[in-house]
């Protein structure tokens, strides 16, 4: 709790200070254009996802087919995924640089790209969906296929056609779910940094990137201020609408036998909705990530001083310019620099994250009575979004002595406040579901009460702790909206450095920029495949 | 005439055959009792009849068309679940109404045709209540209520009674037995409790290893049982394992010696050094002495047991056989018995 009020109140009342203290410009009504504009894209971002998601959860949730788990995995990973790797992904693909212009250059000979991706509205939408509709797919579709089967069957057998079944049987029902996924993308469409910094270019301005703007380059703190407070009022009202929708999330009509409600497709329709989608989820979420990779390693471009001499081929140097200092200058920090930074800063994030979350859960479901105000409490940093988050810290501590030693703390604290509400969802419920019969058995058995908290508790407490403590460092890894603020020049995360790879110009930069990109997706598919199966493991084991 | 009839029903699952040849007929009027152990396909046979799965082969005839291409909400078929589905987000009246509304009902008729539903399941209090409150057997009779509103031209239940405990579904039974003459559409019961199926079904159709492998008039299923099978699963226990000696007389000989003659039952082929079962009737021991004898048999009391108006004796035949019988006085444990058999009072049951 002290955690969270120092490095999260602190930081807000922080802000509020700035704000009314020093002297900058509040123009008020410069921050309805980007409100307007945030509310205006998230909505469209949030109808195209839940257009896509939606047909995607029922596929999922339905039918059988091979592949499906596979496929699964594949939807779950952009979720994960840095901002700046979905950025970079759609680069790769559809930037000036990227496959399909290079294709159509040289297939047509003109000498621009043809397609004109970055820095439109499209692209900006394109990558939320992009990112979120593996929100709708797992809440959506799990739902989905806890459903009985059976109501959808008597509806049919009642004289309801399929689409007359849906309407009137399954939609009601699974209206709280679509509902609260809905919002869940909202406020991730609402507070996306990243995407639309990289992706959107300097045209488009959510509030968020109004708040880096007017902090970082215009160095107005109280209209960032003032844009913070706008922002945090916007999320809270928003999480407390997902709270609202997420309670009493009741489809408790759980198939008898597992499987019942799934089947392999049947008839040509079936067949072909099935193969639709599994291509379009295909070509949404694989292509860019394929993209990205492959584009790390062919040469396409001449090198700096080589120009007119044009290799392509297949390539590891851009894997081996990371650990080399080309351009000799002070602020240079080779790559792999960031790379151990990463890895420090999420190892240190795991271990405060799980720490702190287990302690929460523990007051959570000992004392009851605190739940009611512990719990929107800590889900708060999670909604201020992470730029606020960052700005706040920054306001904070950057005066005093006391932060120029504890500097390189800040970050892993800022994650671990992103990361909490994280660990705390996936603690908190294995810990109330435990019975206390079995602390109490293992007191009877004769185990003291630290020995039956260790050996009992602790050992089914156990893969959740793992499953959290992963989120925990896959989150760190790739959280960019609060690092940019709080790293410094000297010891950049690994996405701070992709962002600045990707605003040089140059072949070898750009190819540098993939190349990191694709660790980072490496990384991330790896602790999304140990996520998967870790958790298949406790609902197995259940 | 409302017929359904079902021909040479074919469905495979994960690989094997569930269903396997299957077919039967149920006319109006009559309601046909489907029995079989749980997984042998029952349910999935509804489901195919309902259209909400279909077939990998035969025909389903429905007044001597087939049906097979009518998607499910146009066969007008009712069909209530083993949980009953009951829609969680609508009340009791709504729910009964849903299928009412399917058919486009007049706005004003709905309300009566739904409080008449409601009345004959005994459940009009309870018109604006949630379903999700209700017990087992109220939403039972919902459910019920639910499948009759629309008139369906046919009905099948799939083990409405399953999920109840036992003095509630005594009470069910007779309501719904009383409830399914009246209505006098076909209706299909699938169930897989023997007593069940004796007090609803006018007929029995037996289902095992994917095929129907007995059907007919309730009496004549348990006075005939066709194979050692169906006798055991009706719960009838009284068997004595043997082999044919001859056909023309049908002799058997079992631990006991050999028996016989015995009058051949359900139609079919016995042939010397065939393995049967000799189903003997409880009462078919100690009968009067006019009856044509069909041997006797030496056993020794090892159970006896107070029935309320007469004794249930359990006694050792050869080496590990054992018969049962009723007699009016207790007899002594250890006791040596010989019992004189009627040959009426057998059925020789191949396997």
């Amino acid at each position: 709790m002290a955690l969270l009020a120092v490095f999260f109140f602190i930081p807000m009342a922080a802000i509020l200070n700035v704000m009314f203290a020093q002297s900058g410009d509040i123009v008020f009504s410069d921050s309805l254009r980007p409100l307007g504009f945030t509310v205006f894209q998230a909505l469209l971002s949030t109808l195209l996802t839940l257009l896509l998601g939606l047909p995607a959860a029922y596929v999922f949730a339905r039918f059988d087919f091979t592949g499906k788990r596979g496929l699964r995995m594949l939807t779950m990973l952009p979720f994960v995924l840095p901002t700046v790797v979905t950025a970079v992904a759609f680069n790769a693909l559809l930037g000036p640089r990227g496959w399909v212009n290079l294709l159509m250059m040289k297939l047509t000979g003109a000498q621009a790209p043809p397609i004109n991706f970055l820095n439109t509205f499209t692209a900006i939408l394109v990558a939320h969906v992009f990112y979120n509709i593996a929100i709708i797919i797992r809440v959506v579709g799990n739902a989905w296929s806890q459903l009985d089967p059976r109501l959808e069957n008597s509806a049919r057998v009642l004289g309801a056609s399929p689409w007359r079944a849906f309407i009137e049987v399954v939609y009601p029902l699974l209206r709280r779910p679509i509902l609260s996924a809905a919002l869940l993308v909202f406020l991730f469409d609402f507070t996306s940094f990243g995407v639309i910094l990289m992706l959107g270019g300097a045209g488009f301005s959510t509030l968020e990137v109004a708040i880096y703007t007017q902090a970082l380059h215009n160095l107005n703190l109280p209209m960032a201020g003032l844009l913070s407070l706008i922002q945090l009022a916007c999320t809270v009202i928003i999480l407390l609408l997902y709270g609202w929708s997420s309670q009493g999330n009741d489809v408790p009509l759980f198939p008898r036998l597992s499987g019942e409600g799934t089947r392999k497709p049947r008839s040509a329709v079936e067949k072909g909705t099935v193969a639709l989608m599994v291509i379009i989820l295909f070509t949404l979420q694989v292509l860019p990530l394929f993209a990205l990779v492959s584009r790390s390693l062919v040469r396409l471009e001449g090198e700096r001083g080589q120009r007119g001499k044009v290799q392509s081929g297949l390539t590891m140097d851009y894997y081996r310019e990371l650990f080399v200092n080309r351009q000799q200058s002070v602020f240079y920090v080779p790559p792999s620099r960031a790379v151990i930074n990463s890895m420090s800063y999420a190892g240190i994030t795991m271990l405060l994250s799980v720490g702190a979350g287990t302690l929460l859960a523990y007051a959570m479901v000992k004392r009851p009575a605190t739940r009611r105000w512990l719990d929107p409490l800590v889900m708060l940093p999670f909604g201020a979004s992470s730029v606020t988050l960052g700005l706040g810290l920054l306001i904070a501590f950057s005066g005093s002595m006391l932060s120029r030693a504890s500097f390189p703390w800040l970050v892993p604290l800022a994650h671990s406040l992103i990361a909490i509400p994280f660990v705390l969802r996936t603690v908190q419920p294995a810990l109330s579901a435990m019975p206390k019969s079995l602390c109490q058995s293992a007191a009877v058995l004769g185990a003291s009460p630290a020995r039956a908290w260790w050996e009992v508790e602790m050992r089914l407490l156990s893969r959740p702790l793992l499953v959290g403590g992963l989120f925990a460092f896959t989150i760190s890894i790739g959280e960019f909206g609060a690092t940019t603020f709080i790293a410094r020049p000297d010891n950049p995360t690994v996405p701070v450095a992709i962002f600045r790879y990707l605003a040089q110009p140059g072949g070898l930069n750009y190819g540098q920029a993939m190349a990191m990109a694709t660790i980072l997706i490496v990384i991330c598919a790896v602790s999304i495949g140990l996520l998967e199966s870790l958790s298949r493991a406790i609902n197995g084991s259940e | 005439m409302d017929r359904l009839e079902i021909i040479d029903l074919h469905k495979m699952y994960e690989g094997a055959p569930l269903l396997d040849g299957v077919s039967f007929y149920v006319v109006a009027g009559e309601t046909l009792c489907l029995l079989g152990s749980s997984g042998s396909g029952k349910s999935t046979i509804l489901r195919i009849i309902a259209g909400i799965e279909t077939q990998d082969a035969g025909s389903i005839l429905w007044r001597g068309k087939d049906v097979s291409a009518v998607p499910a909400h146009r066969r007008g078929f009712g069909l209530m679940f083993q949980d009953y589905a009951l829609f969680p987000h609508l009340n009791v009246s709504e729910n009964i109404a849903f299928g009412l509304r399917m058919q486009h009902a007049a706005k004003d008729q709905l309300g009566a045709r739904v409080f008449e539903a409601l009345e004959r399941v005994n459940m009009t209090a309870f018109a604006s209540r949630r379903v999700t409150d209700l017990s087992g057997g109220e939403q039972q009779r919902v459910a019920l209520a639910r499948a009759l509103a629309p008139r369906p031209q046919l009905l099948m239940l799939d083990e409405p009674l399953a999920a109840l405990d036992r003095s509630l579904r005594v009470e069910l039974q007779e309501d719904l037995r009383e409830l399914l003459h009246q209505t006098g559409i076909p209706a299909i019961y699938v169930t897989h409790d023997q007593e069940e199926a004796i007090l609803l079904g006018d007929r029995l159709a037996l289902l095992h290893n994917g095929r129907i492998v007995q059907s007919g008039l309730t009496e004549e299923v348990y006075r005939q049982p066709a194979n050692t099978w169906v006798a055991r699963f009706l719960g009838m226990t009284n068997l004595l394992e043997g082999r044919v000696v001859s056909v023309n007389p049908l002799m058997v000989q079992t631990a006991c010696g050999t028996l016989g003659p015995f009058v051949p039952g359900y139609p079919s082929l016995l042939s010397p050094g065939q393995v049967v079962h000799l189903l003997v009737r409880l009462d078919g021991l100690f009968s009067g002495e006019h009856q044509p004898s069909a041997g006797s048999i030496n056993g020794e009391v090892t159970e006896c047991r107070f029935m309320g108006d007469h004794y249930r004796v359990r006694m050792k035949v050869g080496e590990c056989a054992s018969l049962e019988c009723f007699t009016a006085s207790p007899l002594v444990l250890g006791k040596a018995l010989e019992l004189r058999l009627n040959a009426e009072d057998v059925v020789v049951l191949p396997e």
